[in-house]
């Protein structure tokens, strides 16, 4: 294993690496993320290890487990290089066929390919499909191409050169200046500006000269999962990142916080720090630099509010994970009271990228105040649902329609969230905005960590605020007032409206609770957690009206707003509905009209979707 | 410190730098409302009473924890920040269960008064009224979860006051809850009684149960003086109501080393206590106690003590005075030099072991001020949480704050140990061996200071180690591992106590060596811990000498003390006995005639506490049955003796 003892060191070790690679490799590539773990993809990588060994030709194929990909939807995905063959929804019976006819044959099988809405042919390679077409992978592009365990392949793209370049061609405060340039803004939430981050912490003082820099891999957004990818699937960018940080501030030690829930995750950070000090990427000497860092791992219990950077600061203290107010700021008195820079996976991720190819090319992507690219887990009512990388200043339009595929079942695009449980909910009228972190703010939500839900026509966004607010009412720490209680009283108003007990002062006390909340609350998760309220009771204000005056939910959802019955014109008197209904609601003589008892029934809507006939109407 | 101009609602304001904007707005009379902070604890921003407006601030900040700049544009009182504290106030009445008419604080209650400032006189919300429990198991304390608004000042009294860490959040969010040892009750927790979180609380949710009901700050007066509980000399607010006591308080418990008090000051005093004296008794015919006036006890008093020699036993919980006029009377009165005081044994075992220090007794002791400054802390046979409860939180704060090592010899009643680094359980009786094995090492592992005294010299060079291990059953290693420690230490401390008292005496000699050989010219870092509240003064005066022949007869100027089981026994098979005492006691059923004497709160004068500092009780009740002052009884036995005292 060589300890590398200088940037010429790890160059020659490239060089050699590229040399036992032709381009001419054949390389087949089989997503493990999370998405395709959904689908037992390690199954299929089973079969195709079987497969190989049992060909005579297997030995000279390489087969790679790599990260995700990001089109979820359509897992598990493979990957045929050198022509860069893209398969869908493969199943471990499709591998003898594919190892048979596209490995060896070189022929493409048509049932494996993405086909998708508006598209005049089948799809052979991800450029192919417009769900790829309109990103922009420059972070995680390379999830596809490497093997996460191995380091060779992450030198293989270049990994690491960055940190050559800026340990033997840049100063440290050379390195806090590209990073200013470039614009990059925190992925973690708040989007602040990271070389200013830098700047506070290397010219803070700190009386033992310790400093630490942070990876926050808490990632608490519920369905949210690209940090988790990032780290599965290319750990050594993140490490990458992190020493180039430490050079920059001067940190010595880092920690990457990551949540106990992501075994994956910090089994390959794991493999990858090893891999890293036993190249002597980490530790004493780096690259014969004189520069020494650390990085250790800290797990977290897993509550939302340790995401958070002061809580999350506590928490590696061994202390209770609740924030505190700031000032002071970490990157003045953080870890243990040093100096201390905090910041998100993907931040971390693009820091390499900046360094190589230089502050000014990064600002030359995005908008003005929103640069380089930024990553989404797009989730709820959409056709491909994944994690999608952008750039800054592309419309939530391209990015629902044009990537996502739209909405399912014609039912109807009605808003989608940005950020997180505590983002806010955007209606069709705003899909032509750009996405940015400030424009974001100024429509009433955030950019949070990536998080974005899309909603139908189906969704009741009274329900929708009641739930997220429930989801961050359990989630306060009960720090502080506003937070706790008033999140609490705001989710009892929710609760009345969504039950049919509400009344016309509550629209006040909402907005009244909501403003409150989030200017006085002393973190950000309170400081958020209105968004979901108050965006929706700026979007979509006539929903709320007609729950508390009208005493309807529109959109059929609110179960004491609601009432199911059965259009005896469409009946047909099957009995399904009647055979399934729990509540023995459903009465009726075969091949009759059926009618449900609106005593017994409990407005679950089971016999809405059994119904073949579209005959239970909600109102 | 650097001095910062601001400007708060349009008018000039001065701080100074590091102060926060609540410090600053305070200290110029502009009062902005919080309810999570106080004063001297630290910090949190928790409640969002106190937000103000800053210029350039994005939103309001919190003024508790904002730090005041030069040059700074605040805003405390605009119409948005008072809706704000009303909306906030609104949510904390709702949250849980304030029925201020049944409350125990209700008038005191800082929630209250809010409410009444900020005109919050109706709620918008809908009250949760959630079902809570009443924690009673305590001896002293209550918490009452309908009345707690979760500002978490109890939780940092208990830490940063207390030094202890028993009570502390548990749950989360609007779930939350202030517990003990993590939902234990507190009767059953770790703690230990000594009420800075009732002083803490803003409302009535953790209460005083002997004070309950008692008063509120408007109908009682608050008076000062000093705690006779201890040695330690802690300051008290008390206060009072009709001639009675309705609670005691701290005079500055965040801001003065004896200011957090313990169980004694702040709730045994208030206890229900033995039945009082407040007639003189002679025994009559029958051999029974009977009612007479004081000019009578007094007479037969001086009869008593013209039979023949009297010995004194004086109660070092006495003030000075008090001590000064017994010596007088014993001497020039009672013409007896047989005096001791009750706790004399104590006082002669510190002073065999000081012989081998130079000059004054007391002055090679430390200041209590020194054990926060401590690096390294060897407590040797004393249980401070029982004997002096206010230097066992001392020492558990320095742990806290300093990393100060702990070393536990012996003493195995208390907690302390658990916040030690090493705890030492010597065979009893045995400690002289462990600080012999210790002297050994700190001078084999940094060498002895130079100018030693040869006896000292030929002392250590005679300690064998290996035989100091085994004598006292600790290992060689544990012995040289707290040597180490002791020897890196800047600053160490070494405090001592009634458990070497038991057989052990031989220890104090080997503990006043060991600090000896460190000692780096700035004392010896040697503190005993004495019982009673003027026991240094009473030994200072020289009371302490012992009874060292059989008297006649005897005089116990006993107080309000209890007579312990070895000043019993030594009244046994005297002549007479005449006992001058505040309650009943198996001293006064034994004693020939009966003397009232007030008791620590209807009398005054000063103490010497355990390191010197001197402090002055001051009469804040009216003594019962409007008895006589202990100086006044005395004067006049002396008078019956035909002797003066001036
Ligand atoms: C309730 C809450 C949860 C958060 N969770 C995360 C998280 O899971 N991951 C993360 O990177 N940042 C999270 N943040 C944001 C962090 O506080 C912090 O701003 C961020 O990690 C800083 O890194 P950045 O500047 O690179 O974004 C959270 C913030 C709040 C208020
Ligand atoms: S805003 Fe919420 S999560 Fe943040 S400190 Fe306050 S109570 Fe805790
Ligand atoms: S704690 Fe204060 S506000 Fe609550 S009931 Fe008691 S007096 Fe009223
Ligand atoms: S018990 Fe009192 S001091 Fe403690 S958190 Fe509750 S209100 Fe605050």
């Amino acid at each position: 294993m060589p300890n590398l003892k200088s940037p010429v060191a790890l160059e020659q070790l490239r060089n050699h690496i590229m040399t036992r690679r032709p381009p001419e490799q054949i390389t087949v590539s089989v997503c493990g993320g999370t998405g395709c773990h959904a689908y037992k993809c390690e199954d299929v990588a089973a079969a195709l290890r079987q497969e190989l060994a049992c060909h005579p030709g297997g030995r000279d194929v390489v087969m790679k487990v790599t990260g995700c990909h990001g089109l979820c939807e359509r897992g598990p995905l493979m990957v045929i290089h050198p022509q860069g063959i893209f398969y869908q929804r493969v199943k471990p019976g499709d591998v003898p066929e594919i190892v048979a006819e596209t490995v060896f044959g070189g022929r493409f099988i048509d049932r494996l390919l993405y086909t998708g809405p508006g598209m005049d042919a089948a799809a052979l390679r991800e450029d192919d499909i417009p769900f790829y077409r309109k990103q922009q992978r420059l972070i995680f592009g390379n999830n596809g191409l490497i093997d996460p365990t191995s380091i060779e392949d992450y030198m293989a793209i270049g990994g690491y050169s960055s940190l050559a370049k800026a340990l033997f061609a840049m100063k440290p405060a050379d390195v806090i200046e590209e990073i200013k340039v470039s614009g990059l803004r925190g992925r973690g939430g708040a989007g602040f500006p990271t070389g200013l981050k830098w700047e506070m912490c290397a010219s803070a003082v700190a009386h033992d000269g310790a400093r630490y820099v942070i990876c926050n891999a808490d990632e608490g957004d519920p369905g949210a999962y690209m940090d988790r990818s990032l780290l599965e699937g290319n750990p050594h960018s993140v490490i990458e990142g992190m020493i180039i940080g430490a050079y920059a501030v001067g940190a010595g030690t880092g920690y990457v916080y990551v949540r106990h829930e992501y075994p994956l995750a910090l089994k390959n950070l794991r493999t990858a720090l090893i891999q890293a000090e036993r190249y002597g990427l980490l530790g004493d000497n780096i690259l014969g630099s004189r520069f020494n860092f650390r990085i250790r791992i800290s797990v977290g219990g897993g509550a939302f509010v340790c995401g958070e950077e002061t809580a999350l600061l506590f928490s590696i203290e061994g202390k209770p994970g609740n924030p505190r107010q700031r000032p002071p700021f970490p990157a003045r008195q953080g870890l243990f009271g040093k100096p201390t820079v905090l910041n998100n996976v993907e931040t971390w991720a693009n820091v390499p990228v900046i360094t190589g190819l230089g502050g000014p090319w990064y600002a030359r992507l995005g908008t003005r105040n929103s640069k380089g690219t930024k990553i989404f887990s797009l989730v709820g009512k959409i056709n491909n649902t994944g994690l999608v990388e952008v750039p800054m200043g592309i419309t939530l339009r391209e990015i629902v329609f044009d990537i996502g595929g739209g909405i399912p079942g014609g039912k109807g695009f009605k808003a989608v969230q940005t950020g997180g449980p505590s983002g806010g909910c955007l209606p069709e009228s705003l899909l032509d905005l750009p996405v940015d972190f400030d424009r974001l703010i100024e429509a009433g939500s955030i950019m949070g960590s990536g998080g974005m839900i899309v909603m139908d026509g189906e969704t009741c966004m009274v329900d929708v605020a009641r739930y997220f607010t429930h989801f961050l009412t359990e989630e306060s720490c009960g720090k502080c007032v506003p937070c706790r209680e008033g999140l609490d009283r705001m989710l009892d108003i929710l609760t009345d409206i969504t039950e049919g007990r509400g009344r016309p002062e509550d629209i006040e006390l909402l907005q009244e609770l909501g403003e409150a909340i989030k200017s006085a609350s002393l973190c950000a998760l309170g400081r958020t957690a209105p968004n979901p309220v108050l965006s929706t009771l700026r979007y979509f204000r006539d929903e709320y009206d007609a729950h508390i005056r009208g005493g309807r939910c529109p959109a059929g959802v609110c179960k004491a707003l609601i009432s199911c019955s059965i259009d005896t014109a469409r009946c047909n008197g099957c009995g399904l509905c009647a055979r399934e209904c729990p509540q023995v609601a459903i009465t009726g003589e075969k091949k009759q009209a059926h009618v449900i008892d609106q005593g017994q029934c409990t407005r679950c809507g089971l016999c809405k979707d059994l119904c073949k006939f579209d005959a239970v109407v909600i109102s | 410190m650097k001095e910062i101009n601001l400007t708060i609602n349009g008018k000039q304001a001065k701080g100074k730098e590091g102060d926060t904007v609540l410090e600053v707005c305070r200290s110029n009379g502009i009062d902005v409302p919080a309810l999570c902070h106080f004063q001297g604890l630290s910090n949190v921003g928790a409640c969002r009473i106190c937000v103000v407006e800053v210029e350039r601030e994005r939103r309001p900040v919190p003024a508790c924890t904002h730090p005041a700049g030069d040059g700074m544009v605040v805003k405390t009182d605009t119409p948005a920040l008072e809706n704000h504290r009303r909306l906030i106030l609104e949510l904390m009445f709702t949250e849980r269960n304030h029925f201020c008419m049944f409350c125990e604080v209700s008038g005191d209650c800082e929630l209250q008064k809010l409410a009444y400032r900020y005109q919050m006189d109706h709620v918008r919300y809908t009250h949760k009224f959630p079902k809570l429990p009443v924690d009673a198991l305590s001896e002293y304390l209550i918490i009452d979860h309908n009345r707690c608004i979760l500002c978490g000042r109890c939780v940092r009294a208990c830490q940063e006051v207390a030094a202890s860490r028993t009570i502390g959040f548990s749950s989360r969010g609007h779930k939350t809850m202030v517990s003990a040892d993590l939902e234990e009750s507190l009767g059953e927790s770790t703690c230990r009684l000594c009420g800075p979180c009732i002083e803490s609380c803003p409302t009535g949710a953790i209460m005083n149960r002997l004070s309950l009901y008692k008063g509120t700050r408007e109908n009682c007066t608050e008076l000062q003086t000093a705690c006779p509980g201890c040695a330690v000399g802690c300051e008290l607010n008390v206060w009072i109501r009709d001639n009675n006591l309705v609670k005691i308080e701290s005079t500055d418990m965040t801001g003065d080393l004896r200011g957090s008090l313990c169980r004694m000051g702040r709730f045994e005093l208030l206890e229900p206590a033995p039945p009082r004296i407040t007639t003189p008794l002679l025994r009559n015919k029958d051999g029974k106690l009977e009612a007479c006036s004081l000019e009578e006890a007094a007479a037969a008093a001086a009869g008593k003590f013209s039979t023949g020699k009297a010995a004194g036993i004086f109660s070092s919980r006495l003030p000075g005075e008090t001590a000064g006029l017994f010596k007088k009377f014993m001497e020039q009165a009672a013409g007896s030099e047989l005096v001791d005081t009750t706790d004399g044994n104590w006082y002669r075992a510190i002073a065999s072991g000081m012989k081998n220090a130079n000059g004054n007794l007391f002055n090679a002791e430390i200041k209590l001020e020194s054990i926060p400054e401590a690096d390294f802390i060897l407590l040797v046979g004393a249980d401070p949480q029982k004997t002096n409860p206010v230097v066992s939180t001392l020492i558990r704060r320095t742990v806290n704050s300093n990393k100060a090592k702990l070393v536990v010899i012996d003493a195995d009643t208390d907690l302390l140990p658990l916040w030690s680094y090493i705890w030492l359980k010597p065979k009893p009786g045995t400690e002289d061996a462990v600080i012999q094995g210790l002297m050994k090492g700190v001078v084999s592992q940094s060498g002895a200071r130079r100018g030693l005294s040869e006896t000292l010299d030929n002392k250590i060079k005679s300690i064998d180690l290996a035989k100091a291990a085994q004598q006292s059953g600790i290992s060689q290693d544990d012995l040289l591992s707290v040597a180490t420690a002791y020897a890196q230490a800047k600053k160490p401390v070494i405090i001592y106590g009634d458990g070497l008292l038991a057989g052990n005496t031989d220890a104090i000699n080997d503990i006043v060596d060991l600090a000896t050989i460190t000692a780096n010219g700035n004392g010896l870092g040697v503190l005993s811990l004495k019982p009673n509240a003027n026991s240094r003064g009473a030994w200072e005066l020289g009371l302490a000498k012992g009874v060292t022949e059989k008297p006649a007869g005897m005089f116990l100027l006993l107080g309000d003390e209890e007579p312990g089981e070895r000043l019993l026994k030594q009244l046994k098979g005297l002549g007479y006995l005449v006992v001058q005492a505040s309650y009943e006691s198996p001293a006064t059923e034994m004693a020939d005639v009966v003397l009232p004497s007030p008791i620590w709160a209807e009398r005054a004068g000063k103490y010497v506490a355990i390191d010197g500092h001197t402090l002055e009780a001051k009469r804040v009740l009216d003594p019962a049955g409007g008895m006589a002052q202990d100086a006044e009884v005395l004067t006049l036995i002396a008078k019956k003796l035909e002797r003066s005292l001036v």
